[in-house]
């Protein structure tokens, strides 16, 4: 992760978000193919956040899909999901920013951008438009609207956020 | 800004690979995500993608599949696929490879060394796209050189349809152009004139330059009529150009052409482009600029 240390938002984002994902994980539960395809992907991810011992036995367990190896698993995934809870900070909040009133066709305008942003499926002409909705107080329906279009895009979700529309 | 950066589209189904592919090539690329396979076969067949990062691990269709579907459409072969994978057994990265993969990276990524091979693949994509460009089209007016010509022409052909015509045009005395006003204004004309048939080209045609200021249109139409009419805009459009000379003189010229249909005795692609030259010689005879339909 040394190419992201700059990147202090987005290295967080990962941490909460393995936090998040694995917290309730119960592996024993899923069918082999499931079974398979999380266990590569925790492979991954551990080493994206420098998980070391969860890592290794990652990787043994990968390759055996050997379930007696779950316990030990479990154990190290533990130890990496109790440090982040003790250390991880909530993300920044904006509920405290205050926020400027915005017109309804200003409003108008800035939705209508979100949506062409949303339909050209690229996260990088998605982030200045919510960004500046961000800036301002919404009514409670288009709150809701917006928060709900909003995570399903940094989930990459382009196509369920441009349903969301319309 | 999307144009001018090369469009990389990334599949993955795990948020957190994309957030930081994201944030590796999101300054230096045009960066569109998918999630899954299908997805991502929709958005390579919609968008002008240049590069696909291609994880194998995926619900439903995996990468092996996808790129297998991707290679066997000629609207998405041509792309290079990198395969992104925590998997680092041979048979693995062999099984990228037999599946049309391009190249492979493994998880965690190495950003510098994911960046490099990145760049390798789309030098190497943007060299083989100007290769095509150079043996594919003329460089004095940029449509079909002859080879092209025949190729297209041939699959053309080959799809034995009846209701496929051919016109052969020639620039009515051109040697005569060349002579007085010197090959560089020769060049202009036939810039002019392929510039104007490109303008009034039928849908789906094949257009291409087959030497000298001789050119050939293949074509389906529903009717001979139609293609005659059409043959005639063109001749008429072109009747309409000048080219200014650098002794003052307008220069004005026409084109003749052969319309041909084929038919059950035609057998070869080479054939009825002879016929439609027996066409163009009986426009040539009949004093020029004209057009003759030959049954």
């Amino acid at each position: 992760m040394s190419h992201l240390a700059h990147n202090k938002k987005l290295y967080l984002k990962i941490l909460n978000d393995f936090l998040e994902d694995y917290e309730n994980l119960k592996l024993e539960d899923l069918d082999d193919e499931e079974f398979k395809r999380q266990t590569h992907t925790i492979k991954g991810l551990s080493a994206n956040i420098g998980a070391t011992s969860l890592h290794k036995i990652s990787i043994k367990l990968d390759e055996s899909q050997n379930k007696d190896l779950l316990t030990e698993f479990y154990e190290k995934l533990n130890l990496v999901i109790n440090e982040l809870k003790n250390k991880l900070e909530p993300l920044e909040s904006d509920v405290n920013v205050l926020k400027e009133d915005i017109s309804p066709n200003l409003k108008d305008e800035l939705f209508d951008k979100l949506r062409d942003a949303i339909k050209t499926k690229r996260p990088k002409n998605c982030e200045p438009v919510l960004d500046e909705i961000n800036k301002y107080k919404l009514s409670k329906e288009d709150t809701l609207l917006f928060e709900n279009i909003k995570k399903l895009i940094i989930k990459y979700k382009f196509k369920e956020a441009q349903n969301l529309f319309d | 800004m999307q144009k001018e950066l090369s469009t990389i589209l990334v599949v993955d189904d795990t948020e957190t690979n994309i957030d930081i592919l994201v944030e590796l090539l999101g300054n230096d690329y045009d960066v569109m995500v998918a999630l899954d396979g299908k997805s991502a076969i929709e958005i390579a067949c919609e968008e002008e993608i240049e590069l696909i990062l291609l994880d194998i691990m995926m619900p439903d269709m995996d990468g092996y599949e996808t790129c297998e579907i991707l290679k066997s459409d000629l609207k998405t072969q041509n792309i290079p696929v990198i395969f992104i994978t925590a998997k680092i057994d041979e048979d693995s990265i062999e099984k990228a490879y037999i599946n049309g993969g391009h190249d492979y990276v493994t998880k965690p990524f190495k950003p510098k060394e994911l960046i490099a091979r990145i760049k390798t693949q789309l030098k190497l994509r943007s060299l083989i796209k100007h290769l095509e460009y150079i043996s594919s089209y003329d460089m004095l007016c940029g449509i079909y050189n002859r080879r092209k010509f025949f190729e297209l022409g041939e699959y053309k052909f080959g799809n034995e349809r009846d209701d496929l015509f051919v016109i052969m045009i020639d620039i009515d005395n051109f040697k005569s152009i060349n002579d007085t006003y010197g090959h560089p204004l020769g060049d202009e004309v036939i810039k002019s004139v392929t510039k104007t048939i490109s303008q009034n080209l039928p849908n789906d045609s094949v257009f291409g330059r087959l030497g000298g200021e001789e050119f050939s249109i293949v074509y389906h139409s529903e009717s001979k009529e139609n293609v005659f009419q059409e043959s005639e805009i063109m001749r008429k459009e072109v009747e309409k150009l000048e080219v200014f000379a650098d002794n003052g003189d307008i220069v004005k010229f026409t084109i003749s052409a052969g319309v041909v249909k084929n038919n059950a005795h035609i057998k070869t692609f080479d054939q009825i482009l002879k016929e439609a030259d027996f066409a163009l010689y009986e426009a040539k005879g009949e004093g020029r600029n004209k057009s003759v339909f030959r049954d």
